[in-house]
């Protein structure tokens, strides 16, 4: 075509961009029906230069792309090398504990480069059924769900466990073919207020009409709740197991019927709901609840009632550095690490010798005649089926 | 240049092959969600996603969810578009980036300040009390939820109405004027159908973005109000029952993408639509005009079209100031500090290594993915574009904007699959690529909206011109569609930079990103914490809307001398 035809194809005194969009798009149909309708030149060379443009892009995105793809995965190899050890845990004020008192003066005094990822547990599962690794050794978990992982294969056992746990003096009762039960903490009655006059039973938390205000349970896990609702209930604490779940879910719908119930979605929730009085009482963990007194927050716990359990550390199966794992495990149980543990998270060592700090002694459930301790041979069984009931409970 | 009898075959299998690429890439994900929630025989997980009375109850309420958050976001929108248009240019500029700037804004850092918001101590709170009101806390209701979920939406629907108002309907909405058509006349008869694309177009996105919500029900939900999404989360999490949350996850995606497909497909019933919208219009502007038309009557309309407005702006930004202000508060606790300002969390996260680790992830990751979408989307806009290739372009669309219309919890847990078997998990490689897909349907709109208007035999001219390939494409296509390519770079850097919940699935212990750090602080550490690394994004994004609007400003002007310049030279 002629370079006439061509200038005069072109509305100059329209700059394509400008506001005028309609028009804009109604010259561009224009444009399309001439190259569509003209069969000849015209439209070859308007299109291949489109094309040629489309093409080369489409080139240098693929040459972009794996150039990129390459460059990652370089870097993302050299990140965890053999001698890298990988701990999984929680976040929060536990994480950062955690960090500060044991990961780096274990990576000081042993020279192991630990890397410490806090989004526990949401990729465990679906990493364990690829087979595939995701951390060597999990912390500061619940001993139930320790166990629902063991029955399903995705950690690992070691004789050294029972050394370490024997080591510290630890009752005979915790040290368990699974894992390494390391500290202990309690479901408290926990309330809004600093000298909060708090109920001193589960059924006095079930009793909205004398004490009012709304209350919450913890979204996570249905152990601890479902005891804390049997007992409610008027169940005598040394016939709560087997659970009777019925009666349980019966007792919380009791509870859900008389006051507004929330589910807080972690520790770092339930304590907040409470500093702040979106809610009047919890089910509290007393580890939170402790660290959120000692950070100066609103907030009050009693151990009466207190149900009290383990948390723990496991082996993956997909470990990559057990020798590290149990290196770290190690440093982790010695008397002053947990001490130093105990005083900042709440945790309480269960080694006789270490039960010393008043801090800790101070935050750590009291043992005595009132004591009612989790049953984890039953929750290691039945955590997945409770849980779902337990979920569709809290959606219903 | 190309002459030759068959210059499309070859033309044709490109785009063929690129949109093949595409579709396997999005297919991929949904097929693995099948097999995986057909894994049990005789369809066990459906039936018992079916049987549970609890599941039906949270499809309902996350269908409730999406239509309350689509309807008044719409109902929000339209006059605030509208009153935004008629304000002067300066003003307008100004207000609308107002709107925009919070979406810039981690969308994490923006649930987290409803949570404050909404809470016992908050503002809502506050003024319930001074007018007696004792619990207003509207933390854990239905109508938190639906209040929140509006503010993250709500710029985008504004937005989606405000585009289609143009120079052409200032001119309809002035000769109906001139003809004599009354105001009320005008807003029905000429302003509403004239919208019904923006609206309905925003009506859709919105309604599919909160179909598929997870982080506002489950950060601002006080575990009361679950969603669909939060259920697949739960079940492939915590459960760890994989068929079951797979067999949700299909479930979710046929549910919402059917409706939007059927929507695609009546848009050839557009006309017909139009006439039934008219006649409706025509109906409702008789019925009101004797109020609307009356001076009293117009009077009010447009201080409550004010009013919406200045309450939009309330809603989008006031959240935001507010968590500014928590930044400051002493106890770790998600309150307004009522006695000394400490400034205690920004020492902590200024001291803390994971923080800036997490911010240079983010920045290579999204810049990739930025590239990645940009070079992409501009090859599919350009072939469903292509004259002669429209059976290409309905395909090339649907698959370009499917990562947006599929519930992001659902993808995220097809493509963790995916991932899974080609070892992409936890590499920055696939992180790339997942949110490479996402971003895709952002750069695509924009690209394709850019080459639309683009004239080809611009090209063609400059060739005629003497130009060479590469200096045509430099000084004339790239330079023409800047503003084009711009938008798209920046919407997909901010796709990624924002992206939490493929990230949540795909990444593992290896790749920690920006919005990963945070979920983790905003999960496990609800304090003030977040409010910090929220404050220094939010500086940025207004110093940065502050830029490009100045930017933007000059641009015009240049274009305005450009412009008197050539009609001189003319």
């Amino acid at each position: 075509m002629s370079f006439r035809s061509c200038v005069s194809a072109l509305d100059f005194s329209q700059p394509p961009g400008s506001v005028d969009a309609v028009r804009a798009n109604a010259d561009l149909d224009e444009h399309r029906t001439m190259i569509a309708d003209r069969p000849n030149a015209d439209q070859a060379s308007a299109c291949s230069v489109i094309l040629h443009h489309a093409r080369l892009a489409a080139l240098a995105g693929l040459v972009f792309g794996a150039l990129m793809l390459a460059a990652t995965q370089l870097t993302a190899q050299s990140a965890t090398s053999d001698r890298t050890l990988v701990v999984l845990g929680f976040g929060g004020s536990y994480g950062q504990a955690i960090k500060d008192v044991v990961i780096a003066p274990f990576e000081r005094q042993t020279g192991i480069k630990t890397i410490y990822n806090e989004t526990c547990c949401a990729s465990v599962g679906s990493a364990m059924e690829a087979d595939q690794f995701l951390a060597d050794v999990v912390i500061g978990i619940d001993y139930g769900g320790l166990l629902s992982w063991a029955n399903r294969n995705y950690l690992r056992s070691d004789e050294r466990f029972a050394t370490l746990a024997k080591e510290c003096g630890m009752p005979s009762q915790f040290v368990r073919p699974v894992g390494l039960v390391t500290q202990e903490y309690a479901y408290v009655i926990a309330g809004h207020g600093r000298d909060q006059h708090l109920p001193i039973s589960w059924a006095q938390i079930w009793d909205a009409k004398t004490f009012p205000g709304p209350r919450s349970l913890n979204r996570i896990s249905p152990s601890g709740q479902m005891e804390a609702a049997l007992l409610a209930d008027g169940v005598a604490p040394d016939s709560l197991y087997p659970l009777d779940i019925d009666r349980a879910f019966a007792s919380l719908d009791r509870l859900r019927k008389s006051t507004k119930v929330m589910f807080a979605q972690s520790g770092a929730d339930q304590v907040n709901m409470l500093a702040t009085g979106a809610v009047e009482y919890a089910i509290g963990y007393s580890n939170r609840i402790y660290a959120g007194i000692r950070d100066g927050l609103p907030i009050s716990y009693t151990l009466d009632q207190g149900l009290h359990t383990e948390v723990a550390a496991g082996l993956f199966r997909t470990a990559r550095n057990v020798d590290g794992a149990l290196a770290f495990l190690a440093y982790q149980m010695r008397p002053e690490v947990l001490s130093a543990i105990a005083e900042r998270t709440g945790l309480r060592p269960l080694c006789p010798q270490m039960l010393k700090p008043p801090e800790a002694g101070a935050a750590s459930p009291a043992t005595g005649g009132k004591e009612i301790r989790l049953n984890f041979e039953y929750w290691g069984q039945n955590r997945e089926s409770v849980g779902n009931r337990w979920v569709e409970w809290i959606v219903k | 240049m190309s002459g030759g009898a068959h210059p499309r075959l070859p033309q044709s299998l490109s785009g063929a092959a690129l949109l093949a690429v595409l579709a396997c890439l999005v297919a991929a994900p949904l097929l693995f969600l099948l097999k995986l929630s057909l894994a049990e025989p005789h369809f066990a997980a459906y039936r018992a996603v079916l049987a549970s009375q609890s599941l039906q109850t949270v499809f309902a309420q996350t269908f409730k969810l999406a239509f309350w958050t689509a309807l008044t976001c719409m109902i929000l929108a339209v006059p605030t578009a509208s009153v935004l248009h008629g304000l002067p240019t300066r003003w307008r500029i100004a207000l609308l980036w107002l709107i925009v700037t919070p979406s810039f804004t981690s969308y994490l850092v923006r649930t987290f300040a409803w949570i404050a918001v909404l809470g016992r101590t908050g503002p809502i709170q506050f003024v319930g009390a001074l007018f007696g009101y004792e619990d207003l806390s509207l933390q854990g209701t239905f109508l938190g939820v639906v209040i929140a979920n509006i503010h993250m939406l709500l710029p985008l629907s504004v937005v989606c109405v405000y585009i289609v108002i143009d120079a052409a309907l200032k001119l309809q909405l002035r000769s109906a004027a001139v003809l004599g058509a009354t105001p009320s006349l005008r807003f029905t008869a000429v302003y509403i159908p004239n919208m019904m694309p923006g609206i309905l177009g925003g009506t859709t996105v919105v309604f599919l973005l909160s179909a598929g919500a997870f982080l506002v029900p489950a950060l601002v939900g006080g575990g009361r109000q679950t969603t669909v999404a939060q259920v697949i989360y739960i079940f492939a999490t915590e459960l760890l029952d994989f068929a079951r949350s797979a067999a949700i996850a299909v479930m979710l995606t046929g549910l919402v993408v059917i409706p939007a497909l059927a929507l695609f497909f009546m848009r050839s019933a557009k006309v017909a639509r139009r006439d039934g919208a008219l006649r409706a219009a025509w109906l409702v502007a008789r019925a009101f005009a004797f109020v609307a038309d009356s001076r009293i009557g117009s009077r009010m309309i447009s201080i409550c079209a004010y009013g919406i407005f200045a309450f939009c702006l309330f809603v989008i930004a006031g959240p935001l100031v507010y968590l500014v202000l928590i930044s400051f508060q002493p106890l770790p606790v998600l309150a307004l500090p009522t006695g000394e300002l400490s400034l205690r969390w920004y020492k902590a996260v200024f001291s803390d290594p994971t923080w800036i680790e997490a911010i240079g992830v983010s920045l290579r990751i999204a810049t990739a993915v930025g590239f990645i979408a940009v070079l992409v989307g501009y090859a599919a806009a350009a072939v469903s574009l292509r004259p002669g290739g429209a059976r290409l372009q309905g395909p090339m669309t649907a698959v370009c904007l499917a990562p947006m219309a599929i519930p992001g919890m659902a993808f995220a847990f097809g493509l963790y699959g995916v991932f899974l078997k080609l070892h992409l998990l936890g590499t920055e490689a696939g992180l790339i690529i997942a949110h490479s897909m996402v971003a895709l349907s952002f750069s695509y709109v924009y690209l394709r909206a850019g080459l639309a208007r683009y004239d080809p035999w611009l090209d063609v001219a400059a060739r005629v011109l003497g130009a060479g390939p590469v200096r045509a494409f430099l000084t004339i296509r790239l330079r023409l569609l800047a503003p084009a390519i711009g938008a798209a770079f920046l919407a997909s850097f901010l796709a990624s930079f924002d992206e939490i919940i493929i990230t949540l699935l795909v990444a593992g212990a290896d790749v920690r990103t920006l919005p990963l750090r945070m979920w983790t602080s905003a999960t496990q550490d609800i304090g003030p914490e977040l409010a910090v690394p929220g404050t220094m994004i939010m500086l940025l994004s207004v110093f940065v809307a502050i830029a490009s609007m100045s930017m933007t400003e000059t641009a015009t002007d240049d274009r305005r001398q450009l412009d008197r310049k050539e009609l001189r030279t003319s």
